[in-house]
């Protein structure tokens, strides 16, 4: 694994439960990071979050006010967020497939199932730093790349409505220039 | 055109990050690791305030019935055990805990809700605890799980909606 100095970087912790925020903190310092903030419920987080700037939020699902799920869509909010495009990893005890997608169709960069571990949360925050994807506005979703990896092979329709061709983009760019 | 427009992230965080030489000596798992050792002391104790709001919870259940708001609270407690009761150390409560919740998840319609099985799963998770039965290969709690575990799922296989109705419940 590809060590890396997180002790310049600013982190968000959003969970309700207070010995949770305990362990993801205790986590978060032991990777070597210093500034990091809590918050108890996704109100209290969105507003840390447009106050303090964090370089990442890590937030669960469940929660009162509003959930992670909320959440994320306000902090991916083009209009009203301080940094629409910050990683965002979400940590729940939902494994099931329909919310893993939910959570991506939501716009969160990495999922990352309880039992939260040591090796498994790192892994995470340093796929966010060392591999950041860029990220797509299409319909209603904004969020990184669901497209993790580009499939030579495929065959099939462009999904994304409306996409164009690379031949269309260069008769574009030389129709522009 | 294309209504799909690619964003470049608004802040490059490789420019606040230093990659280390494995020569460096650190490895940020292993500290992590080692503190997490160091807070292990606690975890007892956490997981008995996490039964107590269990209880508690379970208690406004007998109290007022089951209604939406106390079945959300009873959710949401077990939910929380279910997630960090293996970080814990309790792995065999975090089971019947996530049982617990599949129950309350699966069957939206709360008049066939079994509240004595759900009372047992309380039961089971609070004796868990008490107990201090922390290894996964607990004969006696081994045992539990399961028969908690099957029950649930007989239950649920009855009243479950067949149809994927389950996207329009609300719990999470």
């Amino acid at each position: 694994m590809i060590n890396v100095d997180l002790s310049q970087l600013r982190f968000l912790i959003v969970e309700d439960n207070t010995h949770m925020r305990r362990v993801i903190r205790t986590l978060i310092n032991g990777f070597g990071a210093r500034e990091v903030t809590e918050a108890e419920d996704g109100a209290a987080g969105l507003e840390l979050f447009q106050t303090t700037s964090p370089d990442i939020v890590i937030t669960d699902w469940y929660m009162p006010i509003f959930s992670g799920i909320e959440l994320t869509r306000m902090m991916r909010s083009r209009e009203s967020s301080s940094n629409p495009t910050v990683p965002i990893i979400m940590l729940t005890g939902h494994s099931e497939k329909r919310k893993v997608i939910e959570a991506r169709d939501a716009g969160i960069t990495e999922f990352l199932c309880k039992p939260i571990s040591a090796k498994a949360l790192y892994a995470r925050v340093a796929n966010c730093l060392i591999n950041p994807r860029s990220f797509v506005r299409a319909g209603g979703f904004y969020g990184p790349d669901r497209r993790r990896f580009s499939n030579p092979l495929y065959k099939g329709a462009e999904r994304r409505a409306g996409a164009i061709s690379d031949e269309q983009k260069s008769d574009e760019l030389k129709e522009a220039s | 055109m294309a209504d799909y427009e690619i964003v470049k992230p608004k802040v490059d965080l490789r420019k606040k990050i230093k990659i280390l030489p494995n020569s460096s000596g650190m490895d940020p798992v292993a500290k992590a690791e080692e503190a997490m050792e160091r807070l292990s002391i606690n975890f007892g104790n956490w997981m008995r305030d996490e039964v107590a709001k269990l209880q508690y919870a379970w208690d406004m259940v007998e109290k007022k019935d089951m209604t939406e708001e106390s079945l959300d609270k009873l959710f949401r407690s077990a939910h929380d055990i279910k997630g960090q009761a293996h970080t814990m150390g309790f792995p065999l409560a975090g089971h019947i805990a996530g049982s617990l919740c599949e129950l309350i998840e699966r069957i939206p319609n709360r008049e066939n809700l079994p509240k004595d099985l759900l009372c047992k799963h309380v039961q089971a998770i609070s004796a868990v605890v008490k107990e201090n039965a922390r290894e996964e290969d607990n004969v006696i709690g081994k045992e539990l799980v399961a028969e908690l575990g099957n029950l649930s799922e007989e239950i649920i296989s009855k009243f479950e909606p067949q149809e994927d109705t389950t996207e329009n419940t609300d719990k999470k």
